[in-house]
């Protein structure tokens, strides 16, 4: 039995592979070494998680997708820096085993893996996922030469501004040098790694356009009409509003595949995630959001197909 | 007596109502994180179960077609509410816990499901031991699903302490848990019954 | 085989006349234990917000605790030897449902003696864990004026939204029924 038969290398999720790597770099910076070994961990269970999950499925053929392997790098960016490694592995479990394996394993699964898992210990742990937040290193050598970080407890931006009412300054939330999870920091690194996945066609520009817009639409409604103290700007560039848009909400499985149907499955994210955010007891409403649109994906695709069947079928007469 | 002992058996086992034949979820996911609330859940909707197949079974001759399951429904709200004051005035902690679910064991599709499907056509007897064996398979499949929960959701078993130093599952608490739980149940119960059935074939 | 309509309605008649008869029968037997279970609940909860320890809480509370009517609300006057205490009922919406329960207070009114809840519908180990000692005796012994989560009072972690509405429960009591209250 040889190690590469059983992996499948798929070249789109390559390239998300390689979009990720700065993310990675300024995340060790800012949190210290500790994010690879959690990297590392998490890539393991995942591996066997899916290479046990698939062999229920599949028999001795086998194969481990490349794609589990961004799922476990995403899921790891997404993941709060001090947070334990048994919770991580029962995240990334839950991930490959229930949010994919269970529904046949590669391109079957309805919600996008990583999101399933990390919203999973999200209400399962909401301590340790959320009260205590690392202080970032900002200067050098910062995290390179550091195992984990030695301060706790410094709000993200997202929640001084719905506790306190108190406004990062736009720039460090641009660069990143801010708290929050590993990998939402740096609007910079997202807005790079986006070009790249566009320049090389792997992810959507119509999703990550749509949902950026209804974003943008939907928190300036709130704030103008007085529903919410968070800017429009700020809305887009806090919280995990940026990565989710460009790493999860384009994830080919579980967004719809026509225009149209993007472009409403992206406004659906946009809304959703401001709306949580406005007006429910959660501070961040996209990881909800995006599995939200996940969940309406197929119905407007299916309703997008019937209605130009009809108007063809019209225009027929 | 043999075929009583097979529809005790099948009832638990390959038949099971929550497992193979997906009935009285609704329940299955509101009550079990304690295993208190699902044991005393069971055993009132096996009481239920078993004695109104009986009583159908009973009166099913002179039951007029037309107004059969108005009959059977009459019976079933009859003993649910006699289990509802008996919790009442004996258990009055858990009827408090157990809420409006007691009430609505009379909705379990698993005791309509038995009267019509086998108390309506069998004897008392018969009836009585399919009605009892259904609500046994029921009341198990609930006691593992808050096994897990409550180990997982407070660290102990029947509300005594593990004595485990661990952080609590806050999901496993509330009701979505048990679709993870009971999914992953079935899961496992189907892959057996596939392999049980190969087996069947090829021997 | 094939029955008239009168059968039908003899036949229905028969069954409910007999199955109604057994559970009027059943239901007037039961329910003078069913209200004494809800009165002995309800006393054990009083004397918890009062902090009376007892081993025979029954008859301290018969021996101690009387109705009282305060003028705008009903409520209980506890009276052993010198001092003197009041529960109130507070009530008010929750997670799920509506919270109520009795907020016990010393005679001057002006010191919190403790709070319990006889009926809640939170989530059990989240919201419902108001009703477990940890969060109920911190309490005791505070001064009542509007009150907001601190180091020394906090709310239950991940039942931000219930741990609120208790708070909000006890600050509307204070602003708007303790002005009208007549204690003598």
């Amino acid at each position: 039995m040889e190690l590469k038969n059983h992996f499948m290398r798929q070249k789109m999720m390559t390239k998300v592979l390689i979009s990720l790597i700065p993310l990675y770099i300024f995340s060790v910076w800012l949190y210290g070494l500790r994010v690879l070994t959690l990297l590392a961990v998490v890539t393991l269970v995942g591996v066997l998680a899916e290479f046990w999950v698939m062999r229920l499925i599949q028999g001795d053929k086998v194969k481990v997708t490349e794609a589990a392997l961004v799922t476990c790098a995403l899921y790891t960016l997404t993941l709060p820096p001090t947070v334990p490694y048994w919770i991580a592995i029962v995240g990334i479990l839950v991930a490959l085993i229930l949010g994919k394996g269970a529904f046949g394993g590669f391109a079957r699964n309805i919600f996008n893996p990583a999101l399933v898992g990390r919203c999973f210990i999200y209400i399962s742990f909401p301590v340790q996922m959320t009260a205590a937040w690392a202080k970032t290193y900002t200067s050098l050598p910062g995290g390179f030469l550091r195992y984990g970080v030695d301060a706790l407890s410094e709000a993200t931006p997202m929640i001084l501004q719905e506790t306190q009412g108190v406004l990062t300054p736009l720039k460090d939330l641009f660069l990143g040098t801010v708290g929050g999870s590993i990998g939402e920091s740096s609007a910079l690194l997202i807005l790079i790694a986006a070009a790249y996945l566009l320049y090389t066609k792997t992810a959507s520009k119509t999703i990550m356009l749509w949902v950026t817009l209804s974003g943008l639409a939907f928190s300036s409604a709130f704030y103008y009409l007085g529903y919410s103290t968070a800017p429009p700007i700020f809305s887009i560039l806090s919280g995990g509003f940026l990565f989710a848009t460009v790493f999860m909400a384009t994830d080919p499985i579980s967004a719809p595949r026509d225009t149209l149907s993007q472009a409403l499955y992206g406004i659906i994210i946009g809304f959703s995630a401001i709306f949580i955010r406005t007006f429910s007891l959660f501070t961040e409403g996209i990881m909800f959001a995006v599995l939200i649109g996940n969940s309406f994906a197929p119905l407007i695709e299916r309703t997008v197909r019937e209605m130009r069947a009809k108007r063809a079928a019209g225009g027929a007469k | 007596m043999v075929e009583l002992k097979v529809i005790a058996k099948t009832n638990v086992t390959k038949e099971n109502q929550i497992l193979r034949q997906i009935l009285g979820i609704c329940s299955a996911l509101a009550v079990t994180n304690l295993m208190t609330n699902s044991l005393v859940m069971g055993v009132g909707v096996t009481f239920v179960t078993a004695l109104s197949s009986f009583t159908i079974s009973l009166i099913n001759q002179l039951i007029p077609q037309r107004i059969r399951m108005l009959i059977q429904t009459f019976v079933i709200a009859f003993y649910v509410i006699l289990v509802h004051l008996f919790l009442q005035t004996f258990l009055p902690s858990i009827s408090k816990q157990l809420g409006p679910y007691v009430g609505l064991i009379i909705t379990n599709c698993i005791i309509m499901g038995r009267a019509e499907a086998f108390a309506a056509k069998n004897p008392p007897l018969p009836a009585l031991v399919d009605g009892f064996f259904a609500g046994v398979g029921y009341l198990l499949v609930l006691l593992a699903i808050s096994f897990v929960r409550e180990i997982l959701g407070f660290g102990t078993i029947f509300g005594f302490s593990l004595g485990l130093n661990f952080t609590p599952w806050t999901l496993m608490v509330m009701p979505p848990a048990a679709f993870f739980v009971i999914s992953i149940l079935i899961w496992i119960t189907s892959a057996w019954a596939i392999k049980a059935e190969e087996k069947g074939r090829r021997a | 085989m094939k029955r008239g309509y009168l059968y039908t309605v003899i036949f229905m008649a028969i069954v409910s006349i007999v199955l109604t008869a057994i559970l009027a029968i059943s239901n007037a037997a039961m329910l003078p234990t069913i209200k004494d279970n809800v009165w002995k609940a309800e006393q054990l909860a009083l004397l918890d917000a009062f902090g009376v320890v007892s081993d025979d809480p029954e008859a301290y509370f018969d021996a101690h605790v009387k109705e009282k009517d305060f003028g705008t609300v009903k409520g209980y006057m506890l009276e052993d030897g010198d001092t003197k205490a009041y529960a109130l009922p507070i009530e008010g919406p929750g997670l799920w449902g509506s919270i109520s329960g009795y907020l016990a207070l010393s005679e001057d009114l002006k010191t919190i003696l403790g709070i319990t809840f006889t009926d809640q519908n939170e989530t059990p180990g989240l919201g419902g864990r108001i009703d477990e000692p940890q969060f109920r005796d911190q309490f005791r012994g505070l001064n009542f004026e509007p009150l907001r989560y601190s180091e020394e009072l906090s709310a239950i972690t991940g039942a931000t939204q219930t741990s609120s509405s208790v708070l909000r429960m006890i600050n509307q009591f204070y602003e708007t029924i303790l002005p009208t209250l007549e204690v003598n």
